[in-house]
C-alpha cells in the first residue's frame, strides 16, 4: 500500500503514487480562498501556474465570503514526461457509467474512491460497491484502481461544503495518481443547460491540468440522455449505484436520488432494474421535496411511459416545488398546511419591504 | 472600405480583413445547431476543430438545438499567431473596465455598428463613435470600426421561422467570434469583456466556457474577467474621463443614455451608491419613483442585488428593495397609483390560486 500525506490528509492505494507534493495544490488553494490567507503553493507546473489566478477568482466568487488571496508559488522549469494511460473517476453512478461507455475505447483505468460518498469506517457498504465496480471493470476490460482517503472527512470549513470542495479533491487524487495516467476524465454532474456554481464544473476542472496530467470534464449531456445510453447495457444497469445513504443495501430505493433514477428508468421503459428495490409508488414520488435546481431534471422525465399515476405524481412534486408549497402527502393535515402556506406567501408578496417614509427608517 | 461576405451576411471595415472564409464558421455552426441540419464548415484550423464538438454540445443544450453532425476538413498549414491585441469596445462598464485592466496590453478598440445600434440609426452611432474615439485617444489606442448586418439579418431569419428560438443573447458570442476572425490581420489576441460575474453564470452566448473555444492557432479569444459589475464600477469611478463617456443604454432614443430604461437606472443607482451624484454621461432623471417602477428580469436582477444599497439615500434604499421584492414575488412593480395597487392584489390572489390548484391529479 502506497501513501501520500499532507497536513493530516492521506491518500493511499496499491498503485504507484506521485513523489512530488504538487498533488496537494488544489487543496491548499481552496482552503486559502475560504480562509482569506495567502496561499503558499510551493512548486507548481507552468501550465497549472498560468491558470491559478482564474481558479482563485472563480472560487472566490463561488464560495460565500471567499477572498481573492495572494498566491505564492514558484514555477518549476523541468517539465516531467507525461505517463501513458487514461483514467476515469468511477463511483458506479449514471454519470460514471455513461462516461465509461462513451470513452470505452480510450479509458484504461477506473478509479474508485473509498472515503468520499462511503465513509472509511463503513467497510461493508464499500465492499459491495467495490465488488460491483470490479465486475463492471472486468466486463469492460478495464483495470480498477481503488483509492482510500480521509479527504472528505478532514475537509476544511469551506462554505458550500463538499459540493464546492470535491472538484479540488478529485484534482488532488488525479495528481496523486500521476504515475498511472496522462489524462483523467471527470464525469459531468449537470448538463450544459443547467450549470451552477459547483466544485466540479466544465469551467473549473480542466484548469487543474498540468503538463503531465490532463483533467477533462466529460460531457454535459442531460441525465436522461445519459440513462438512454446506459439502459442499452444491461450489465451496467444491474450495477448502478446512485444512493448516498449508506444504509448497508446497495441503493436504498427511498431517497431522492434513488427515486429520481428509478423514475428515469421507468420513463425509458425499464420497469424492473436489479440494482434497485421495488419501492416506487406514486405516493412516494408525490411526497418528494425537490430543490429548485432539480425541478428541471424532473421535468425531463415527464413522459407517458410512466403511466398516468406516476406521471401525475411527478407533476405534483414539480408543481409543489415551483409554487413553494410543501409537497402533497394525501393527508388532510398537509392540505391545510398548503392552504396556510399559500395565504402566507401571497400576504408576504403584497407586503412590500420598508415602504414607509424616511423618518421611521431604521438603519440595519 | 474592405468587406467580407458569406450567405448574405457582410462585415466591413477600414481595417484589413481576412481573405479566408474561416471567419464565418461560428455563424454557420450556430445556424446548423438551430436548424438541425449538418454543418458544412469547410476548412477549419486544428485547434478550433478539436473544440467544435464541445461548442456544438453547449449550443445544442442552451438554445436548445440539435447535436448535428459536423462536416469539415482540417487545414494543414497552421497560420502563425498574429500580432496585436484588441478589445471589443461598446463603451459600457464591462468594456471600459477591461480596457483599464489591460491598458498596457490592448492596442486596438473594436466598435461594431450593427450590434446594439441598428445600421439605419446613424445618429446614435455617430454619438457612440465620437465618444469611443475620444476614449481611444485618451488611452492611446487605435480605434477599429466595423459595420455588419449580422444582428439584424440573423434576427430576421429567426423571425421568419419563429419555431427557432435563438435570441441575440445566445447568438452574440458567435457573432463576436466571427468579427474577431474577420479582423484577423489586425490582431493575435482579442478580449471579450465578460457580461456576468462568475457567480451569475447562465446560458448566454458570450460565456467563459464558450468564448475561448472559438480560438485558432492564429487568434486567441479571451473572455475577460468575471468580476461583479459593482467591483468593475468601483475601478471605473477612479477614471472620470472614462465615466463621462460611459454608454450603457440600448434604447437608441437619439440621446446617449436615455436615463429611463432599467439599464440606465441601475447604472445611475450604482454610481450614486459609490458617491457619484452626477455623471455627465447620464441625464438627471433618477428619482425613487422611477427606481420603484422598474420591472426586473432574471438577467438583470443579479445586478440589482449586488447594489450596495445601504450607501444610497434612504428613499432610494426603499425603492431598490421594493423593485427587487416585486420581482422576487412575481408581482408587477409599484407605481404609487391605486390601479397598480389593485392589480398587485389580483396578481397575488391569482398566484395563490394557481399554487393551490394542483395539476391534473387522477387519484
Amino acid at each position: 500500500m502506497n501513501r501520500v500525506t499532507y497536513n493530516g490528509i492521506f491518500i493511499e492505494s496499491d498503485v504507484p503514487l506521485t513523489d512530488t507534493p504538487q498533488w496537494s495544490v488544489p487543496l491548499r488553494l481552496v482552503k486559502a480562498v475560504a480562509e482569506g490567507e495567502a496561499a503558499n503553493l510551493g512548486s507548481v507546473s507552468p501550465l497549472l501556474a498560468s491558470n491559478l489566478e482564474t481558479i482563485r477568482d472563480i472560487y472566490a466568487a463561488w464560495i460565500d465570503g471567499g477572498h481573492k488571496i495572494l498566491l505564492n508559488f514558484e514555477v518549476y522549469s523541468e517539465a516531467a514526461a507525461a505517463a501513458r494511460g487514461v483514467s476515469l473517476f468511477f463511483s458506479g453512478g449514471v454519470d460514471s457509467f455513461y462516461s465509461l461507455i462513451k470513452h470505452q475505447d480510450e479509458v484504461e483505468n477506473l478509479v474508485l474512491i473509498h472515503g468520499f460518498d462511503v465513509p472509511l469506517a463503513d467497510t461493508k457498504t464499500f465492499e459491495l460497491a467495490e465488488t460491483q465496480a470490479r465486475e463492471a471493470a472486468h466486463i469492460f476490460g478495464k483495470r480498477l484502481i481503488v483509492v482510500r482517503t480521509n479527504l472528505h472527512w478532514e475537509q476544511p470549513g469551506v462554505p458550500g461544503g463538499w459540493a464546492m470542495y470535491h472538484g479540488a479533491t478529485l484534482a488532488a487524487i488525479a495528481h496523486a495518481l500521476a504515475p498511472n495516467h496522462g489524462k483523467v476524465f471527470v464525469a459531468s454532474t449537470s448538463s450544459y443547460a443547467d450549470l451552477h456554481p459547483w466544485g466540479s464544473h466544465p469551467l473549473l476542472d480542466p484548469l487543474w491540468s498540468t503538463e503531465t496530467v490532463k483533467i477533462v470534464h466529460d460531457g454535459g449531456e442531460t441525465r436522461m440522455n445519459k440513462l438512454r445510453i446506459v439502459i442499452q447495457y444491461p450489465e451496467a444497469l444491474a450495477r448502478l449505484r446512485v444512493c448516498w445513504e449508506n444504509l448497508g443495501n446497495y441503493n436504498c430505493g427511498l431517497c431522492g436520488k434513488c427515486i429520481r433514477t428509478m423514475l428515469g428508468l421507468r420513463a425509458l421503459g425499464v420497469d424492473r432494474c436489479a440494482a434497485f428495490p421495488d419501492t416506487l409508488t406514486p405516493e412516494l414520488v408525490r411526497q418528494q421535496e425537490l430543490l429548485h435546481r432539480s425541478a428541471k431534471v424532473w421535468r425531463d422525465m415527464l413522459c407517458p411511459s410512466l403511466g398516468p399515476a406516476l406521471y401525475a405524481a411527478v407533476q405534483s412534486a414539480i408543481h409543489s416545488c415551483e409554487t413553494s408549497l410543501p409537497p402533497r402527502t394525501g393527508k388532510w393535515k398537509r392540505e391545510i398546511k398548503r392552504w396556510l402556506y399559500a395565504m402566507r406567501n401571497s400576504g408576504k408578496a403584497l407586503m412590500s419591504p420598508i415602504e414607509h417614509s424616511g423618518r421611521h427608517e431604521v438603519q440595519p | 472600405m474592405n468587406r467580407a461576405t458569406d450567405q448574405g451576411i457582410w462585415i466591413e471595415s477600414d481595417a484589413p480583413l481576412a481573405d479566408t472564409p474561416q471567419w464565418s464558421i461560428p455563424l454557420r455552426l450556430v445556424r446548423a445547431v438551430v436548424e438541425g441540419e449538418t454543418a458544412n464548415l469547410g476548412c477549419v484550423s486544428p485547434l478550433l476543430a478539436s473544440n467544435l464538438e464541445t461548442i456544438r454540445d453547449i449550443y445544442a443544450a442552451w438554445i436548445p438545438g440539435h447535436q448535428i453532425p459536423l462536416s469539415f476538413e482540417l487545414s494543414s498549414n497552421a497560420a502563425a499567431p498574429g500580432k496585436g491585441v484588441s478589445l471589443f469596445f461598446s463603451g459600457g462598464v464591462d468594456s471600459f473596465y477591461s480596457l483599464i485592466k489591460h491598458r498596457e496590453e490592448v492596442e486596438n478598440l473594436v466598435l461594431v455598428h450593427g450590434f446594439d445600434v441598428p445600421l439605419a440609426e446613424t445618429k446614435t452611432f455617430a454619438l457612440a463613435e465620437a465618444q469611443a474615439r475620444d476614449a481611444a485617444r485618451l488611452f492611446g489606442k487605435r480605434m477599429i470600426v466595423a459595420r455588419t448586418n449580422l444582428h439584424w439579418e440573423e434576427s430576421r431569419m429567426y423571425v421568419e421561422q419563429p419555431r427557432i428560438p435563438c435570441s441575440w443573447g445566445m447568438y452574440q458570442g458567435a457573432a463576436l467570434a466571427a468579427v474577431a476572425h474577420v479582423l484577423a490581420p489586425c490582431h493575435g489576441k482579442v478580449y471579450i469583456a465578460s457580461s456576468f460575474s462568475y457567480t451569475e453564470l447562465h446560458s448566454w452566448g458570450s460565456h467563459p466556457l464558450l468564448d475561448p473555444l472559438w480560438s485558432t492557432e492564429a487568434l486567441q479569444i479571451v473572455h475577460d474577467g468575471g468580476e461583479a459589475r459593482m467591483d468593475k464600477l468601483r475601478v471605473l469611478v477612479q477614471y472620470p474621463e472614462a465615466l463621462a463617456r460611459l454608454r450603457v443604454c440600448w434604447q437608441n432614443l437619439g440621446n446617449y443614455n436615455c436615463g429611463l430604461c432599467e439599464k440606465c437606472v441601475r447604472t445611475m443607482l450604482a454610481l450614486r451608491a459609490l458617491g457619484i451624484d452626477h455623471c455627465a454621461a447620464f441625464p438627471d432623471t433618477l428619482t425613487p419613483e422611477l427606481v420603484r417602477q422598474q420591472g426586473l428580469s432574471h438577467d438583470s436582477a443579479p445586478f440589482w442585488r449586488e447594489l450596495p444599497y445601504l450607501s444610497l439615500p434612504t428613499a432610494y434604499q426603499a425603492a431598490v428593495k421594493s423593485a427587487i421584492h416585486s420581482f422576487d414575488v412575481g408581482l408587477p412593480s409599484r407605481t404609487g397609483r391605486w390601479k397598480r395597487g389593485v392589480k398587485r392584489w389580483l396578481y397575488a390572489a391569482r398566484n395563490a390560486g394557481k399554487a393551490l390548484a394542483s395539476p391534473i391529479d387522477p387519484s
